[in-house]
Formats: structure tokens, C-alpha cells, sequence
């Protein structure tokens, strides 16, 4: 059961949570700074955080595996 | 187990997507992680290598694996089943009544061998079911999504509204209470309905003092900030307009900004739902996942990810715009099953809304046990994968957690208790597969793994934790997923130095 990550895609989806989790660390509540309607920290970790999320695993899907990989 | 309904099917447990609105309306951006984890956990799993097609390539995997893979899944069963309760509760009947039909449904589909071909038919009806009753409060709110979380994220505080049921005719107060007595933030001046007793516990200075009261229909009582208030049963009581909800947050501004006061526990806590979650995912639909998945079936796994997390969101913020009364007591999941009755003035409009989202509850149970016997199965390489199906075994299964469920516990801990266990046994085979490949070290970090599980779970239950173990006994994959590590790198070390 060896797990050899598509390092691309699963280093994309980290950085989509690595993003949101700097972003609700950084001082001065510069996550609630409003960008239109809705502040920062909801844009990503509510909208473009899950689609990036999303596009990242759909983008390196098309490679196969090696046979007899494991 | 590859196509996107299986996928879906395992992750998307009742227990999961009706606790993301309710964590949502409870928390407001505090749940944004959550969401997220839930998002990207099943994605990053698939984008891990599979095992080869072949199953005469694949390694066994260890009994202990097997194991935990069949406890997480009895958990999962579990959750859906006490979700199935309290839906079953919420509506007016016994809690037994969903449970016995829920646990009946996901039994006669385990007798059908087909049953994996209905998973996309049932996943797209619960889809719907959460989908349509949103459109039409969208419709009743007459703002689109972005404009309504504005509304809600501005809002100076989230007050029982003029035409409420809790204000003009009065209502049970059990709908409201969750296991905690209502705490008031603000004065209030409440009229009982009916003949009502009560336990009002005040606070004066530093102490505290409790009293029971009767009250005759119409007579009013007066609460302070800070009193606490029990009911018995078939309380009825009606509530002030304008004034704050019991249990909601304090203002808009503080739902919208999630923020927390302590910030090192709340990182402890967020890094422990991201082992918890992520590790869950890769336990539950990483490797050993009978080949891999097609880009089709990933595109619609992540599209419907992101539409569940949408419609998650939707229904916090529309809940939170037109029926903040369903915060009185505090949130629970099948709340949501209150919000048609608050904000549609036509009773059949009420009744249909909430009829959606029952179906959608049973289907999405329904599918879930589906896919988490194919789940089993694919992992049971050994046995031929008839651990999924045997007859005997799952009427047993449905049994216990159905007389399990019986006892009410809050589904979504449950649900990532279920998370949890997978990902401390299964999780470290992955990262050290060389060490993991020998049967007998496998299992002695499998044990080391559950042992401090256990461990920790018991703790938090036993003891009252300070803010940092509160963490761990939370989320004890936290510590146990790195034990079961720390065994596999020792076996590791010896092997290597023998």
C-alpha cells in the first residue's frame, strides 16, 4: 500500500489550505479586509479556495499511471 | 469504487454534509476550514497512485487495516443512523421510527446485489433535495447569495422576528432546547402559553441561585442577562420580538470574522480536524483503491464537492437572514428541518420544502451505505471482497447501529471519531509503506495507533482537559496517526540494524 503522490496536484491542494490557513493568521485581521461584497478569508476558504481546490486535482488528472506502479 | 457516485457516496455521509450548514450558522468563517479540509481531503486522496488494477499485484493489506476500515465504517453507519433519529424527532415522531427505517432501507440494499447502479440516482435526489428548498428561500429572501451574507455579516444582532412562531402563538420549548439549558445574553420578558414549569438558574454577583416555577397561562416571566433556563416537558413559551436569539452569535461582524479567543488551542483544534479530515480521506478513498479514478469521474467528484460546500454556505446564510430563531438552544443538523416551517408563510410550501430534504437525507444515507460496502470490499483483497456483501455480517452491522444510534450523540463528532480511527491505522502504511509491508509490524502500529486513540477519547470523556489536551481528546488522531509513525520508524531502525 506505498503512496507516491502526483506531487503537482497534491502539492496544489496543500498550498489551497496552506493559503487560507496563512491567510487567517496574519495579524491585523487582514483576512477581514473586505475585496466587494465579501472579506478576503470568505472568498477563499468559501469560493475560490474550494475551486482552485477542485481545478488542481482536475489538471494533472489526465496522466496515467505506470503499470505495475504501487 | 472508482466512478465519482462511489466516491461520493463514501465521503458524503449524511453525518458530513448536513453538519456543514449547521457548522456554517453556528460558527460562521470558524467553519471555512472545515469546509475546506472536506473539500480538498477526497481530492487529495485520488490524486495519490492507486494500486494496481490487477489484483494479483496489489499486497494484502493487513487484517488490522481491514479492521479499523470496518470500524470507521460501522461509525459512519452509525452517524447516519442517529441523523435518521433525530430527523425522525424533529418532525414529531419517535426517534426509533427513523432509525428502524433508515437501518430497514440501508439493509434491503445490502440483499441487492445491484444496488451500486442506483449510487448516481441516489446522490443526484439528495443533491436536489438540499438544492430546490434553497432556491425557494433564496426566492422568499428576494437577495442573491453574496447580498444575503452581507446582510447577515452586518447585522448588529440576530433577534426573534415580529412574525416568528416563537413570538405570535408560542411553541414547545424541547424544539428548541439542545442539551444545554438556554443561556440569555440580554433582559427578556417571556409569556407562557400554557400551564409551564420551569428552572431558572440567576446569577447574582458571584453566586448562582436555582428555583422552580410554575406559571399559568399568559403569565409572563422576566429573565436577566446570564440566567439560564430549563424546560420540562411540553413547555410552551413565547418570546419578545427584536430581541436577541438565545444561543445565536453576538452580531453579525463576529459570525462573519469566526473569530475565537484562544488562538494557540484554536490552531491545535484547526490542525487536528486537518489530520483528522485529510487523513480520513486518504484512508477511506486513497490507495488500496482499485485503479484509478477517470478525469470524468474526478470532474464531477470536485464539482459536486464545490456544490456541496456552495449550498452548505447558502443555507447557513439564509437560515441566519430569515429564520434566526432556529439559533434558540443552539445549532444542531436537523434544525435546517425547521427553517421551510419558519420562513414560509404557505403551510403546503413548508411541507414540500421540508419533504426535499428528508428524501435528500434517506437517499444520501442510502447511498452512503452503498458505497462504504464497496469501500470494504475493494479493501479486502484476501477475501475476495465479500466482506461488502455478506448478509449476515451487515444485518448484524445495521443492528447494533441502530440500537447504538438510539443513544443521542452529536453525529458529526462521531462521524470525525470515524475519520479519525481510519487515518491513525491506515495512514501511517502510507507513509512508511517499506516498513509496513511485514504483517506483524503493521498490526503492533495499527494497535499502538488505536491504543492511543482510545486512550485520549476516554480522557476527554473522564476528565475535564485544559484547552490544549481538549484538543487532543477532540481529535486524537493528532497524536495517535504519529505514534502509529513512530512504531513503523522504530521497526524500521531495528530491521535496518539487524
Amino acid at each position: 500500500m506505498r503512496a507516491v503522490a502526483k506531487k503537482s496536484s497534491s502539492l496544489s491542494l496543500l498550498a489551497v489550505l496552506a493559503v487560507f490557513a496563512i491567510l487567517a493568521a496574519l495579524p491585523g485581521d487582514v483576512a477581514q479586509i473586505r475585496l466587494g461584497p465579501l472579506s478576503l478569508l470568505w472568498w477563499w476558504g468559501g469560493v475560490a479556495g474550494p475551486l482552485a481546490a477542485a481545478l488542481a486535482a482536475l489538471a494533472r488528472a489526465g496522466a496515467h499511471d505506470e503499470p505495475g506502479a504501487e | 469504487m472508482t466512478g465519482a457516485g462511489g466516491i461520493l457516496g463514501v465521503w458524503l455521509t449524511p453525518a458530513i454534509w448536513l453538519a456543514l450548514p449547521a457548522l456554517f450558522l453556528a460558527q460562521g468563517a470558524g467553519a471555512l476550514w472545515a469546509g475546506l479540509l472536506l473539500v480538498a481531503a477526497p481530492l487529495l486522496a485520488l490524486s495519490l497512485r492507486g494500486a494496481p488494477s490487477d489484483p494479483r499485484l496489489r499486497a494484502p493489506v493487513p487484517l488490522i487495516h481491514i479492521a479499523a476500515l470496518f470500524l470507521a465504517v460501522i461509525a459512519l453507519i452509525w452517524a447516519g443512523l442517529i441523523v435518521a433519529g433525530d430527523v425522525a424527532l424533529r418532525l414529531g415522531g419517535p426517534r426509533w421510527h427513523g432509525i428502524a427505517l433508515a437501518a430497514s432501507g440501508g439493509l434491503l440494499l445490502t440483499a441487492w446485489r445491484g444496488a451500486g447502479r442506483a449510487l448516481p440516482a441516489l446522490l443526484m435526489i439528495a443533491v436536489l433535495g438540499l438544492a430546490l428548498p434553497l432556491l425557494l428561500l433564496a426566492r422568499v429572501a428576494g437577495l442573491g447569495p453574496v447580498e444575503a451574507w452581507q446582510v447577515v455579516a452586518t447585522s448588529p444582532s440576530f433577534s426573534f422576528p415580529p412574525g416568528s412562531p416563537w413570538v405570535s402563538e408560542g411553541r414547545d420549548l424541547r424544539l428548541a432546547q439542545g442539551p444545554r439549558p438556554l443561556q440569555f445574553q440580554e433582559e427578556h420578558r417571556l409569556t407562557a402559553v400554557g400551564e409551564t414549569s420551569l428552572r431558572l438558574s440567576t446569577r447574582d454577583g458571584r453566586q448562582t441561585a436555582e428555583r422552580e416555577l410554575t406559571l399559568a397561562a399568559g403569565q409572563p416571566l422576566t429573565v436577566r442577562p446570564g440566567d439560564r433556563l430549563e424546560a420540562t416537558a411540553g413547555t410552551r413559551l413565547r418570546f419578545e420580538a427584536g430581541r436577541r436569539v438565545p444561543g445565536a452569535p453576538e452580531t453579525g461582524v463576529a459570525w462573519a470574522s469566526g473569530a475565537t479567543s484562544d488562538t494557540r488551542a484554536g490552531f491545535l483544534h484547526g490542525l487536528g480536524l486537518a489530520v483528522t479530515v485529510l487523513g480520513g480521506g486518504i484512508a477511506l478513498l486513497g490507495p488500496p483503491l482499485v485503479g484509478r479514478p477517470s478525469r470524468g469521474a474526478l470532474a464531477a467528484v470536485g464539482l459536486a464537492l464545490v456544490a456541496v460546500i456552495w449550498l452548505a454556505q447558502g443555507w447557513a446564510v439564509y437560515t441566519a437572514l430569515r429564520a434566526p430563531e432556529v439559533y434558540l438552544g443552539g445549532i444542531s443538523p436537523e434544525r435546517l428541518l425547521d427553517v421551510p416551517r419558519l420562513v414560509f408563510v404557505s403551510r403546503l410550501g413548508a411541507w414540500r420544502a421540508q419533504a426535499m430534504l428528508v428524501i435528500a437525507v434517506a437517499a444520501g444515507f442510502l447511498a452512503s451505505t452503498v458505497a462504504l460496502r464497496a469501500r470494504l470490499s475493494a479493501a479486502d483483497t484476501t477475501g475476495g471482497g465479500e466482506i461488502g456483501s455478506d448478509l449476515g455480517l451487515w444485518s448484524m452491522v445495521f443492528g447494533v447501529a441502530a440500537l447504538a444510534s438510539l443513544w443521542a450523540v452529536d453525529p458529526w463528532r462521531l462521524a470525525l471519531a470515524a475519520l479519525g480511527v481510519a487515518a491513525a491505522v491506515l495512514v501511517p502504511a502510507a507513509v512508511l509503506p517499506t516498513a509496513a509491508s511485514r504483517p506483524a509490524i503493521a498490526t503492533a502500529a495499527g494497535i499502538a495507533s488505536l491504543a492511543v486513540f482510545g486512550l485520549l477519547l476516554l480522557a476527554g470523556r473522564l476528565a475535564e482537559p485544559g484547552a490544549w489536551l481538549a484538543a487532543l481528546c477532540d481529535l486524537p488522531a493528532l497524536a495517535a496517526l504519529p505514534a502509529g509513525v513512530l512504531v513503523l520508524r522504530l521497526a524500521a531502525w531495528r530491521g535496518a540494524g539487524a
